[in-house]
């Protein structure tokens, strides 16, 4: 078990509401997600999953409460302004630059890493060009790690659905996050690819990054994650360790009540 | 080896490009040269703008025309030659379009071609209207040639057309080697992952609205610059050239060459430039025929002339 910093956490939702005209989205959520968990958030379609994804990074402004990043209050900044300080998120869909290869994807992800120079840039200088070395040396090691060594040459948009959501992730592996939020990483998938790109988040959060996942799979869930939230219709109605969760009678409820 | 023999080419093209102007008696032909000169700058400036970073600007001959109009009022009411007016003319084209775009380029796809394309028209309606300023459309004559310079020996006055090209060929070479460079940097980087997917590049940590003004006001700028040539070669200039026509115009030119690569603007450019004039044999069937060429172009080679031939080699050379 690693030794938490149980005096802040690293992400704090406080008081999030969120409506979309007369639809509420988000209401009175609060959350906390602690430095190295697996923090699985579930709930029925609708229930307002993605919506605080989109909230803690920028993509969204809430209507009340506050997002609360290593101390900080992110909320309603810039998506990129919160994905530069290490929050950096997956979409439902995987979302891509379909028509650039694999390696083109991972190389745009590096941006994050460090501030354009722009002389540097326009003159090609030494400098330049050992930092572009060193990018591609990184990107073979992100290609390693999620095993699209073979592919990395092929367009992103000629990807199978596992492989487009295995991108997905190395891509936000190469901006370098220390929160990884990934919307829905292995629904469709295969028992087989499931597992293998669920052993590449605990990796992950071995390696030091912090996980918070959206997922309608429950093996991958309840196997892999630290801690559990769920929510329906906008309310968080339980936080706990998978035992208490599934164990809960509102949660049951949800999931199998009209 | 690849190195060599693209130093190998280049030179050929260069030297071939020098020597082009003694394979012609007519002036006329000449002045086609140096027109498509100055649109092959506007083409690859809009390419910059369109092709790479993706946002549809429908007023770049607005720039033309700021770029045009900054250069013959300052080089007719201060004396200044166009070695200096040429730079007030780049940058407060991209001035302009640096303010203009900060309110604009979060709008994106239709809503901003509609924007912009009513941003030239007001641009337009300035210069024919502010009478004082710009003399409307009865426009700006006397415009001086650029002042003479002393160049390894040769004097050159800018009074023959054959100057003017060179000139022209001096600033088309230096905007494709600016335009190479943004492009193969980490800022090229940037402009192409926000035509990808704007959403998976702010997610990444790239900001979108800092790319899209610095391509919107290099690109504009760019085609002040064109302008500033174009006031100070044509030595009279009036609203009726800068027009949203002239900006669909260079559009067309750069979705013809290629607009997602370096040389299909400039292959379009000099290509519809010469075009109407070869299609002038055939008389009344003139415009029907360049109409067909483009709707040929646009269904069976979308990526235009450069892109589709560069499409050809890549898929060429996987089968084998």
């Amino acid at each position: 078990m690693k030794n938490r910093q149980r005096d802040m956490a690293l992400l704090e939702l406080e008081n999030v509401n969120k409506k979309f005209g007369g639809l509420i989205a988000l209401s009175e959520f609060e959350l906390k997600v602690q430095q190295g968990e697996i923090l699985g958030l579930i709930g029925p379609n609708g229930s307002g999953k993605t919506t605080t994804f989109n909230v803690i990074t920028g993509f969204l402004k809430p209507d009340g409460g506050k997002v609360i990043f290593e101390g900080k209050d992110i909320t309603g900044l810039q998506p990129h302004g919160i994905a530069k300080m290490g929050v950096i998120r997956t979409f439902q869909l995987a979302n891509l630059f379909f028509e650039l290869t694999v390696l083109d994807n991972i190389l745009i992800g590096f941006h994050n890493l460090s501030k354009i120079k722009i002389f540097d840039e326009l003159l090609n200088s030494r400098s330049r060009r050992k930092r572009e070395e060193e990018l591609l040396a990184k990107a073979v090691e992100i290609l390693r790690l999620t095993e699209l060594d073979s592919h990395k040459d092929k367009l992103a948009k000629n990807l199978s659905a596992g492989w487009r959501k295995t991108l997905a992730i190395a891509v936000a592996l190469a901006a370098n996050p220390k929160l990884l939020l990934l919307d829905e990483p292995v629904c469709t998938l295969s028992p087989a690819r499931v597992a293998s790109i669920m052993n590449l988040v605990m990796r992950l959060r071995d390696s030091g990054v912090t996980v918070m996942l959206i997922e309608h799979n429950m093996r991958a869930i309840m196997d892999y994650c630290d801690r559990i939230a769920v929510l329906n219709f906008g309310k968080k109605i339980a936080d706990g360790s998978p035992e208490q969760v599934k164990q809960n009678r509102e949660v049951i409820d949800a999931y199998l009540g009209a | 080896m690849k190195r060599l023999y693209r130093f190998f080419s280049f030179s050929i093209l260069i030297i071939f490009l020098i020597l082009l102007p003694q394979l012609s008696t007519k002036d006329y032909y000449i002045h086609m040269l140096v027109m498509a000169g100055i649109y092959s700058i506007l083409a690859q400036s809009l390419g910059l703008i369109i092709g790479f970073t993706g946002q549809v600007s429908l007023c770049h001959a607005a720039f033309y025309g700021i770029g045009a109009y900054i250069s013959a009022l300052l080089a007719l009411n201060f004396g200044l030659s166009f070695w200096i007016t040429f730079w007030f003319g780049g940058i407060g084209a991209g001035v302009v379009a640096y303010l203009f775009g900060c309110l604009v380029l979060r709008l994106k796809g239709h809503f901003l071609a509609i924007t912009t394309a009513l941003f030239g028209i007001m641009v337009t309606l300035i210069l024919d209207n502010w009478t004082e300023l710009t003399k409307g459309p009865m426009g700006l004559p006397g415009i001086p040639n650029p002042s003479p310079v002393q160049l390894l020996g040769v004097k050159l006055q800018f009074v023959s057309r054959t100057e003017y090209y060179y000139l022209i060929l001096v600033f088309v070479l230096l905007t494709a080697l600016i335009i190479y460079r943004i492009i193969h940097s980490r800022i090229g980087r940037a402009m192409i992952a926000i035509r990808e997917n704007e959403e998976v590049a702010q997610s990444v940590g790239i900001n979108t609205m800092r790319f899209k003004l610095a391509a919107f006001s290099i690109g504009s700028g760019f085609a002040g610059i064109a302008g500033s040539f174009y006031a100070h070669y044509i030595l009279f200039i009036s609203p009726i050239s800068f027009t949203l026509p002239e900006s669909i115009n260079i559009l067309v030119m750069m979705i013809f060459g290629g607009m997602q690569t370096l040389l299909g603007p400039i292959v379009g450019a000099v290509t519809l430039t010469f075009l109407p004039e070869f299609l002038r044999m055939t008389g009344a069937l003139r415009l029907t025929l360049y109409g067909l060429a483009l709707m040929l172009l646009i269904i069976f080679l979308p990526s235009g002339i450069v892109g589709g031939i560069k499409e050809k080699w890549v898929s060429f050379r996987e089968k084998s």
